[in-house]
């Protein structure tokens, strides 16, 4: 899970940059009901603007908190993996 | 050991939820100015409005309008057309009252658009602007002419008028347009006039009512028992008794034909703040219950109050989020709305959902918003310079 959380987050990162990159952030325009730069009609451009949008949604609700996640799951485990060797060194000690 | 790999999965979307909760109301911290860092109120523009300023300024240049993208909105909706203008128009006019150095520039953008405006009306009449119904029936009012365009028109002279009244062509325009508003308004059996055949807007008079009380501070004529008639009827006839709010539009004898909507609210109140500052508040103050809402320091406002049963979007209001109810629109003039009555921490709340959902975009220094267009950034500039004009219109009528 640690690193699907961290691929995910770098996936729409990326993916969330190279759209404004490449200037696809013009069909935004479509929320205001302005047909983007380029386009003839409306109706065109709606599909590439739900995409954006959903990117981006996703890119500001869930990057940060997917990163986060990674890290302390990262953390969590390697408190874990102390916490196995301690106890098996008790063991081995005890023995 | 099995037990731990199956746990694992959970304390993994365990994790997720508590940091999802965490950064939710954190987002304000990434997107939300201090009121001080947007609307100044000593003078001066704010780092966000010089930005805004400098691209109409530049798309406004020399070389003409900026016909491409006047003609990307038109394709949805010609009146835009204009209300871009019109806003610009303002917030030139009340940029240039605060940054005096600027003013010979920016009255010269002032200008251009009126007379690009002014050229457009008379090559291609008044429907220029208007959407395309305009032409499915005849007005009730025999001059056949909508207040939308002379209401506007006669207020973007009125703003470059008191930045320098050197114009006798100007002079003579706006003296023409107030007697076409008074006359009509005059005619009207509720003191209003029409915007559309037999369809009158409270954004559109309340805009001509402004318009005709700059026109009496700058040419010393007296439309105060027009305007008085205009609000004693509206009192009467237009408010919508589940809400108190102005109703957005009526027949020219005063039969509702769509009630309030954020949309028109907010630029009536502004309107109206020249002419009855207290009920101007009073109308923002409800419109702010009934359509406003914040949501981890982000604002909107809706189309319609929730009182309403009203369902549907036309082409006025813009889009709508779903379930949510935020509109593009409402939302815009809800900024003008937050500005003209002070309201600092609306006003933030709003322009933080701009940064978050409008797609900034800052280019050679200026800025624009991707999601919006020329009208939505005119708003949002006039929005963020606005007072100075009414204050020195407000200045000049007392003495």
């Amino acid at each position: 899970m640690k690193k699907l959380f961290a691929l995910s987050s770098l996936a729409l990162t990326v993916t969330w940059l190279v759209l404004r990159a490449t200037g696809f952030v013009r069909y935004a325009s479509v929320l205001s009901g302005t047909l983007p730069e380029g386009e003839t009609s409306l109706a065109t451009g709606t599909d590439r603007a739900v995409v954006l949008l959903v990117v981006h949604v996703a890119f500001v609700l869930l990057a940060a908190p997917l990163a986060l996640s990674a890290a302390c799951l990262h953390a969590l485990e390697a408190r874990d993996r102390r916490a196995a060797q301690a106890k098996r060194a008790a063991r081995d000690s005890g023995t | 050991m099995s037990t731990m790999v199956r746990a694992r999965p959970v304390r993994a979307i365990g994790v997720l939820a508590l940091a999802i909760a965490l950064w939710l109301p954190c987002l304000r911290f990434v997107y939300r100015s201090p009121p001080e860092a947007l609307r100044t109120r000593a003078g001066g523009l704010s780092p966000l409005a010089r930005s805004l300023l400098d691209r109409q300024v530049a798309l406004w240049s020399a070389s003409g309008p900026p016909q491409r993208e006047l003609a990307r909105m038109r394709a949805s909706n010609p009146e835009w057309d204009l209300m871009s203008r019109t806003f610009l128009a303002l917030a030139l006019a009340n940029a240039a009252l605060r940054e005096p150095a600027r003013r010979d520039a920016l009255v010269a953008v002032i200008d251009r658009v009126i007379d690009d405006t002014l050229a457009r009306e008379r090559a291609q009449g008044q429907r220029h602007f208007l959407l395309r119904y305009a032409g499915a029936s005849r007005f009730v009012d025999p001059s056949q002419r909508s207040v939308f365009v002379d209401g506007e028109l006669a207020l973007m002279i009125a703003a470059r008028r008191t930045l320098r009244d050197d114009s006798p062509r100007l002079r003579e325009e706006l003296a023409a347009r107030a007697q076409q508003i008074k006359t009509q308004m005059e005619r009207g059996p509720i003191g209003s006039a029409e915007s559309y055949p037999d369809e009158c807007w409270t954004f559109c008079n309340t805009v001509a009512l402004a318009a005709l009380r700059a026109s009496d501070v700058l040419d010393r004529t007296d439309h105060r028992p027009l305007t008085q008639r205009w609000l004693s009827n509206a009192r009467r006839t237009l408010v919508d008794p589940a809400t108190g709010m102005l109703v957005s539009s009526y027949t020219l004898d005063g039969r509702a034909r769509q009630g309030p909507e954020g949309s028109s609210i907010y630029m009536a109140a502004h309107g109206l703040a020249l002419v009855d500052p207290a009920w101007a508040d009073d109308q923002y103050r409800r419109a702010k219950a009934h359509l406003q809402r914040e949501w981890l320091g982000f604002g909107f406002a809706r189309e319609w109050p929730a009182v309403s049963d009203r369902a549907s979007a036309d082409i006025d209001s813009g889009p709508t989020v779903p379930w949510v109810g935020a509109n593009a629109g409402a939302s815009g003039l809800a900024l003008l709305g937050a500005a003209t009555f002070n309201d600092d921490r609306a006003y933030a709340g709003l322009v933080a959902s701009l940064d978050l959902a409008a797609f900034p975009v800052v280019e050679g220094g200026t800025r624009r918003y991707a999601a919006s267009n020329a009208v939505g950034d005119a708003v949002l500039l006039y929005s963020l310079v606005e007072g100075p004009l009414w204050n020195e219109l407000r200045a000049r009528g007392a003495r």
